[in-house]
């Protein structure tokens, strides 16, 4: 599809309905049955009682998280995939959230506990490991495929190392905290950590929106990028600042939720082609309904019993990973 | 706006306290709360030894005893408590234990207008007093009491057949692959110590230290005591393993017995047996029946 | 207005590059003006496409200076050089899964300035772009289902399609067939004639260079050799000298240019 106002207008607006449609799905689905009469009722704002506060309390703030969460996911594994040129490259692959989440228990354990805080030090594990990965990639000249992943999963294997050494020495208090990073649960969701997330949200991703068409240039190639007019450094610079700082704060409010940025930015392009203009608000938007259905899933299929929302993302994810490495190569990309 | 909701719908009890619990958060509970919940195993026995098990009105996924409770409506295990069912079940009090229950679960119920007394339970001889003040606040004061005294009774027993005993070098099983151990800072270490037992894995600082064999054999346990749920072939094959093991059960004079794990590691109302059960292990010369427990 | 022909567009002097303490480009100097085709030929690593990093500012200059429209090179941003001064590179590096038509369209980048989506001109450069390329019947085809020759006039095709007014191309002909060198060679020559664009082309065509490029500058180890109309340069003693290959030169027909054939001679040992 060519990018104009017109279709990117377009393509937004059908996304933010079935945005919205995962929103009610999310709603209505859970452990306490809804009746639609309750649900409507609820949306008039006439329902109390116990229904009520599973319905405005529980339910509503943890699918708004993962709506950001998912969009946020989404947008970093899109860019990342532009930048390095590689279909493969995905925060949770590159070992990206394993250094936030990294930061985010260091944060715990130093018992600075407060979310900006947390969200901070989350950060600065980003940006470190998004250097290290590149100057890793970069020492072997070209960014291929297999380096990149295999850099990723040792910096991940190093992170779970480190994070396990911290919940052998920890007291057991702080254990929960911390295994929490682990899985990425959206659980403990509540609108404080919405009215946080929702600013860095649209910020970052209008910022990395601003940028689409030098994303456009730059999954050419930096020399191709450079000759048609890209600042190609100073752009990546800014792109994974952005990145990380979404990667950070997302990881340290939902721990680590692998493969959405993997899985949500491809099946856009299958649809939607290419063009980052396109691309980015598609991902977006899609990547919100995506973990919003996820975690409908993850708190219903063995209810009253509830699954990390990070188990069902990477049950999807992982084969879908071994399938797209199958194909590489194939006409999608 | 919701939580308005809450304070509306809740069962409106003639009267409600403000009180502190083990956390010293402040909690305004129920003079007679009417409907209550568990977080863990142990605090559901606790309710039903209270003689409140009709008041209870959900459980966690493991909370077995005694066997009416598994007739419960489940709200999830007790690590990833399921906040939207305890909200349907509309509970008027909560109990909840600091080291089983996840933080954000805890606040998240008290933020939503739920009252929730959390526990601390670190030290078995503080557990009576624990109790009795559970049935103060659940509404069963007489029963609470009753617990309380049963155990302290449990306790003084264990302390005078035990009286003047040197204490044995045990080695706790929590698990065999890995070997995982009780370390201090353990309710089981102190249940340990209780029992005349003289914990090998005292000088790690783990709670729940892993070690490795070497260190086993260099620490010399008389007795070895497996903590389980396993029975039968399961069990018996456990106990063959540690009864052969090289340098370890193979000594002469080493004891391997097993105790039941829901004993001694549910801070409930089976505390009590669960030291005794320990203690008889470790100096079983106590408790022999015919010579009354004298040595 | 200044007379299109009389204006250097591009000047370069005294160029130096060095890499890894090599010296790569040594004292190169070079003047490009509306409507000149300029050809650079040399044989391997003799530094032609370091000379054509150092002239669009992606490599950095050891020593010398660069002029464009008159300004040193350092003083403009990439988007400002990307306006008047287009590179098609040797590697014709494509976005995977973007058709032809977007990638062309793409190469309007630095005239959109804060526009993020394309308007009518862009549309109409990139369609003009594209017809010049004989691309315009694989517009929808994705870059991972081109040919080599169909890849590397997709990428001139980007470049013209911000209509620089100085291009420089780095082999732009080498997976090409006769038929489209040809083409590229002859649209190349039309708009250096028709619209005054300056043009520096690296290639190891002899005869190809030598048969649409005005000028020629023969490169050896990283300095000029000879410079000047193909005649003078394309010549068996500078050839044997720059090359270490025996060639005969005789007249091209069509225009009466120089041709180099290559004699299977035995190579001069050492």
């Amino acid at each position: 599809m060519r990018a104009t106002v017109r279709s990117v207008g377009l393509v937004c607006l059908g996304l933010a309905i079935l945005v919205l449609l995962a929103l009610l799905l999310g709603l209505w689905l859970g452990t306490v049955s809804i009746t639609p009469g309750q649900f409507w009722d609820w949306l008039g704002g006439r329902l109390s009682g116990a229904p009520a506060v599973i319905l405005s309390d529980l339910r509503l703030p943890r699918l708004l998280l993962a709506a950001l969460v998912g969009a946020c996911l989404s947008l970093c594994g899109a860019v990342f995939q532009g930048i390095l040129r590689n279909p493969l490259a995905e925060p949770f692959i590159l070992g990206v959230s394993g250094g936030a989440a990294c930061g985010a228990v260091l944060a715990l354990l130093i018992g600075v506990a407060s979310l900006w805080s947390q969200s901070l030090l989350a950060f600065g594990g980003a940006v470190g490991t998004v250097f290290l990965v590149l100057a890793v990639a970069r020492r072997r000249g070209s960014l291929e495929t297999s380096t990149l992943v295999l850099t990723g999963v040792m910096i991940n294997a190093f992170f779970t190392a480190v994070i396990m050494f911290v919940i052998a020495t920890t007291t057991d208090q702080k254990l929960h905290a911390i295994l929490f990073w682990l899985y990425g649960d959206l659980a403990a969701a509540n609108l404080r950590q919405t009215y946080l997330l929702l600013p860095v949200t649209l910020i970052g991703g209008g910022a990395i929106f601003c940028f689409a068409r030098h994303l456009n240039l730059l999954s050419a190639g930096d020399q191709a990028a450079a000759a048609l007019g890209v600042a190609v450094e100073r752009v990546k610079l800014i792109l994974f600042l952005i990145v990380s700082l979404l990667v950070g704060v997302t990881v340290s409010l939902s721990g680590l939720i692998g493969f959405v940025g993997l899985m949500v930015p491809h099946l856009v392009r299958i649809t939607l082609g290419h063009d980052h203009r396109l691309l980015l608000p598609a991902a977006g938007l899609f990547g919100a309904a995506f973990l919003m259905l996820a975690d409908t899933a993850a708190r219903t299929v063995i209810s009253p019993a509830a699954l990390p929302v990070g188990v069902v993302t990477a049950a999807l994810g992982a084969p879908f990973f071994v399938l797209l490495l199958a194909k590489r190569g194939s006409r999608w990309w | 706006m919701a939580l308005a909701w809450v304070l509306l719908w809740a069962p409106l009890t003639a009267s409600a306290r403000v009180v502190k619990d083990e956390m010293g958060r402040q909690v305004q509970v129920p003079d007679a709360p009417r409907r209550l919940i568990g977080l863990t195993p142990s605090l559901t026995e606790v309710l039903f030894a209270l003689g409140l098990g009709d008041r209870t009105v959900g459980a966690t996924t493991w909370a077995d005893y005694p066997a009416t409770a598994r007739r419960l409506p489940r709200v999830g295990a007790y690590i990833s408590p399921n906040l939207e069912k305890i909200v349907s079940l509309a509970p008027d009090l909560v109990l909840a234990n600091r080291e089983g229950n996840p933080p954000w679960a805890v606040n998240k119920l008290a933020a939503l207008g739920i009252a929730v007394y959390v526990t601390v339970p670190a030290d078995p001889l503080k557990l009576p007093a624990g109790l009795e003040r559970l049935g103060d606040i659940c509404g069963a004061p007489a029963a609470g009491r009753q617990l309380a005294s049963q155990m302290r009774a449990q306790f003084v027993e264990v302390a005078r057949r035990l009286k003047g005993v040197k204490p044995r070098a045990t080695l706790l099983v929590i698990g065999s692959k890995p070997l995982v151990a009780v370390g201090p800072g353990n309710m089981n270490h102190r249940l340990l110590e209780l029992a005349g037992g003289r914990n090998v894995a005292a000088s790690t600082s783990q709670r729940w230290p892993r070690l490795n064999l070497e260190f086993i054999i260099a620490a010399k346990p008389q007795v070895i005591i497996i903590s389980t749920m396993d029975r039968g072939q399961d069990l018996e094959r456990e106990l063959a393993y540690w009864r052969g093991l090289p340098g370890v059960g193979d000594q002469p004079g080493v004891r391997v017995g097993w105790v039941s794990s829901d004993l001694i590691d549910r801070p409930g109302p089976r505390l009590g047996q669960g030291l005794k059960d320990l203690a008889r292990l470790i100096h079983p010369e106590r408790f022999a029946p015919a010579s009354g427990g004298r040595p | 207005m200044v007379e299109p022909a009389a204006h250097s567009l591009l000047s370069a002097r005294d160029l130096g590059f060095a890499y890894a303490g090599q010296p790569v480009i040594s004292g190169v100097g070079l003047e490009l003006k509306a409507g000149q085709m300029l050809g650079v030929i040399g044989p391997n690593g003799s530094g032609k496409s370091t000379l054509l990093g150092l002239l669009c500012g992606l490599l950095p200059l050891g020593q010398g200076q660069v002029r464009l429209m008159g300004r040193p090179l350092t003083a403009f941003s990439r988007a400002r050089i990307a306006r008047c001064l287009g590179l098609v590179p040797q590697a014709a590096q494509l976005a995977p899964g973007f058709t032809v038509a977007e990638t062309v369209l793409a190469g309007r980048f630095a005239l959109m300035g804060g526009r993020m989506f394309e308007n009518q001109d862009d549309q109409a450069a990139a369609a003009r772009a594209m017809a010049l390329t004989d691309l315009s019947g694989l517009a929808s085809r994705r870059s991972g289902e081109l040919s080599g020759g169909e890849r590397q006039r997709v990428v001139l095709a980007r470049a013209l399609a911000a209509e620089p007014r100085v291009l420089l191309l780095d082999e732009p002909t080498s997976a090409l067939d006769l038929e489209h060198q040809l083409r590229v060679m002859g649209l190349l020559e039309t708009a250096c004639r028709e619209q005054g664009l300056a043009v520096c082309l690296v290639s190891h065509d002899l005869n190809l260079a030598g048969l649409f490029c005005e000028h020629l500058l023969l490169l050896s180890q990283g300095r000029t050799l000879a410079q000047g109309p193909p005649a003078q340069v394309l010549t068996p003693s500078l050839i044997k000298q720059a090359y270490g290959v025996e060639v005969a030169v005789d007249q091209e027909p069509s225009r009466s240019r120089p041709r180099v054939t290559m004699l299977a001679l035995p190579l001069a040992a050492g």
